[in-house]
């Protein structure tokens, strides 16, 4: 069981009447890349909300590397180890890239918050480590030439590859990825996928949230499928190419 | 970055030094009231910056201010405290006041933080205003002066006059300021601005929103704590009046109109002007308002980051020897020029 690096169980949320997520169960083995795509409106969003702490669900339970994080706030999922994307790139518009993904280092301090008040010099240094590792950051992303260009100024495309810097940052164990090539041309997205095999190297493992089903089923190792809210399919995209059910809630039953 | 810290370095004590001599010559007290006067609410303005990085809007200032000048007052007057272990004290309860609230105030910072701030605001008047203990709405007089300091050898320092609690409250500045660009450039900072531009992105980094908010919100109102103890003594009276909501609005004020997003210069010139202005047009009598009024309507509305970021101010921070060397330039190439033209 423990060899899982996520399982989630039973996870259902309601809003009002709606069920935006219906009892939805899968695991994640360490990594690979993890799929959960569906139609728009599916509970893809919501699901990654639900993982991340920043809604609570009404049933079910989080495993994270055999440690339940059930009901644990955003901080903690990402102290656990869990870094996430969002849906709309995220990211602090008025700071440098080379400052966003210094933020992003915050949990890699190892002094006290009163040693980095007094700026000792054991919190100087780390201080110091800390950018140089920002540094090398944006140059495996390939973003260094853009370090002290404000995150507002860049093009869509490279705001999402920030917004992964900044994921990366935190050091996860497991990435979610929200929609991250939505809105990408055809090299860019060549470009992201690319970068994708280079985090997996890093022994990271990456889930995605996507409804662009083509470049998914080239991506993923495997993946599950919602639809209303419910899990309709869940395998390699071989078995899910070949899903009636799937099928139908991509095409419509006409 | 070194250089850049350097400069402003330069830049305080250049400023702090011409400060301090102000007293020399300013020998009427009407000025040095208007001076301490506007030192304080500089500082007071500074607090509410620091909480606003932090993604908060705290518009109840003048509460901790107050306890702070409460509990300074009536613990020297009525627990026989030296005025010098009453100022900290009273710092450190506006603090713990703020830890108690922060756990009903910064769960939601929305309206409800703001709508709750008011509600608090008014509540303390009024719990003021009734209680015996405080003094009732008649507040508290002959609030005495800091004890004198005595060092062996040297002369005794008082606090008697206007130009001596200018020069603690320089003092007092000083350190305020030292501490909270320290923190500004620690990694606290850094969490505060984070959660200040996105608190959501802020949470997926690891940061612990509440706690940091926690942080700013307790040193924040520690310092308006300590300065509230200043103020009390230097004041001689405190009465609930003083610190009612609106109090808590104008700093709010003159902050924004400053530039919220510059940590010392904008609340500084803000203050300057909303308490200077004032003053100044006091021959229009009613029309006083009205006029101040349109001012800062007109200053938000054409600066959206407030007098600060008219670029002409930045230089004198930016390099300040750099600045008076290029004026000094400047000036003697006028005299030059009035000479008879030699340099051509």
């Amino acid at each position: 069981m423990s060899e899982k690096i996520l399982q989630v169980e039973g996870v259902t949320k309601r809003f009002g009447g709606l069920v935006a997520v219906d009892n939805v169960t899968f695991d994640v083995n360490p990594s690979e890349i993890f799929g959960i795509i569906g139609p728009n409106g599916a509970g893809k969003s919501t699901t990654l909300a639900l993982i991340s702490g920043f809604l609570s669900g009404d049933a079910g339970k989080v495993f994270f590397d055999g440690r339940d994080v059930t009901g644990f706030k955003p901080h903690q999922i990402a102290q656990a180890g869990i870094g996430r994307q969002f849906q709309v790139s995220r990211l602090f518009m008025e700071l440098s890239c080379i400052e966003n993904v210094f933020s992003g280092l915050h949990m890699g301090y190892k002094t006290s918050i009163l040693q980095r008040f007094l700026h000792v010099p054991a919190a100087n240094k780390e201080t110091q480590e800390l950018r140089r590792k920002a540094e090398d950051i944006l140059e495996f992303m390939g973003l260094s030439h853009l370090r002290d260009e404000p995150a507002k100024n860049l093009p869509h495309g490279y705001q999402r590859i920030l917004s992964m810097c900044i994921a990366l940052a935190t050091d996860p164990k497991l990435l979610m990825l929200d929609e991250p090539i939505t809105g990408m041309n055809e090299t860019e997205i060549e470009g992201v996928l690319e970068l994708f095999k280079q985090i997996l190297d890093r022994g990271v493992t990456i889930m995605i949230i996507e409804h662009n089903m083509d470049v998914m089923m080239s991506l993923c190792d495997r993946m599950i499928v919602l639809d209303f809210g419910k899990k309709i399919a869940e395998g390699t995209p071989k078995v899910i190419q070949s899903n009636d059910q799937v099928i139908e809630a991509y095409l419509g039953t006409e | 970055m070194m250089k850049k810290q350097h400069a402003k370095l330069i830049a305080l004590v250049m400023i702090v030094v011409a400060l301090a001599l102000v007293p020399v010559w300013v020998k009427n007290g009407y000025y040095m009231d208007l001076l301490i006067l506007i030192t304080i609410n500089s500082i007071l303005a500074m607090t509410f910056v620091m909480t606003y990085r932090a993604g908060m809007i705290n518009v109840a200032v003048q509460v901790f201010w107050g306890i702070g000048a409460y509990a300074s007052a009536l613990l020297v007057m009525k627990a026989g405290f030296s005025f010098w272990a009453a100022m900290p004290i009273a710092a450190i309860m506006a603090a713990v006041v703020s830890l108690a609230l922060s756990f009903l105030l910064l769960r939601n910072i929305g309206f409800q933080f703001i709508v709750l701030s008011m509600v608090i605001s008014m509540l303390f008047v009024v719990v003021l205003g009734n209680v015996e203990f405080f003094g009732r709405y008649a507040g508290i007089q002959s609030v005495p002066h800091p004890n004198p300091i005595r060092i062996p050898g040297l002369p005794v320092i008082e606090f008697n006059t206007k130009a001596q609690y200018f020069w603690l409250l320089l003092v007092l500045a000083v350190i305020v300021v030292l501490a909270f660009s320290a923190l500004y450039n620690s990694s606290i900072g850094r969490a505060w601005r984070a959660i200040g531009l996105n608190s959501d992105l802020a949470a997926t980094l690891g940061i612990n929103v509440f706690r940091y908010r926690t942080i700013a919100f307790c040193i924040a109102n520690g310092t308006c704590g300590l300065l509230g103890a200043y103020f009390a003594h230097y004041q001689w009276y405190i009465m609930p009046d003083t610190f009612e909501m609106f109090k808590g609005l104008y700093i709010s004020m003159y902050a924004v109109l400053g530039g919220v997003e510059s940590s010392f210069l904008g609340p500084i010139i803000g203050t300057v002007i909303m308490i200077a202005f004032p003053e100044g047009m006091r021959i229009a009598n009613e029309a006083e308002p009205i006029i101040t009024g349109i001012l800062i309507l007109f200053v938000v509305t054409l600066l959206p980051k407030g007098v600060v970021s008219i670029p002409y101010l930045r230089f004198f921070f930016a390099d300040p020897l750099g600045t008076i060397g290029r004026f000094a330039g400047w000036i003697r190439k006028l005299l030059v020029k009035s000479d008879g033209g030699k340099e051509a």
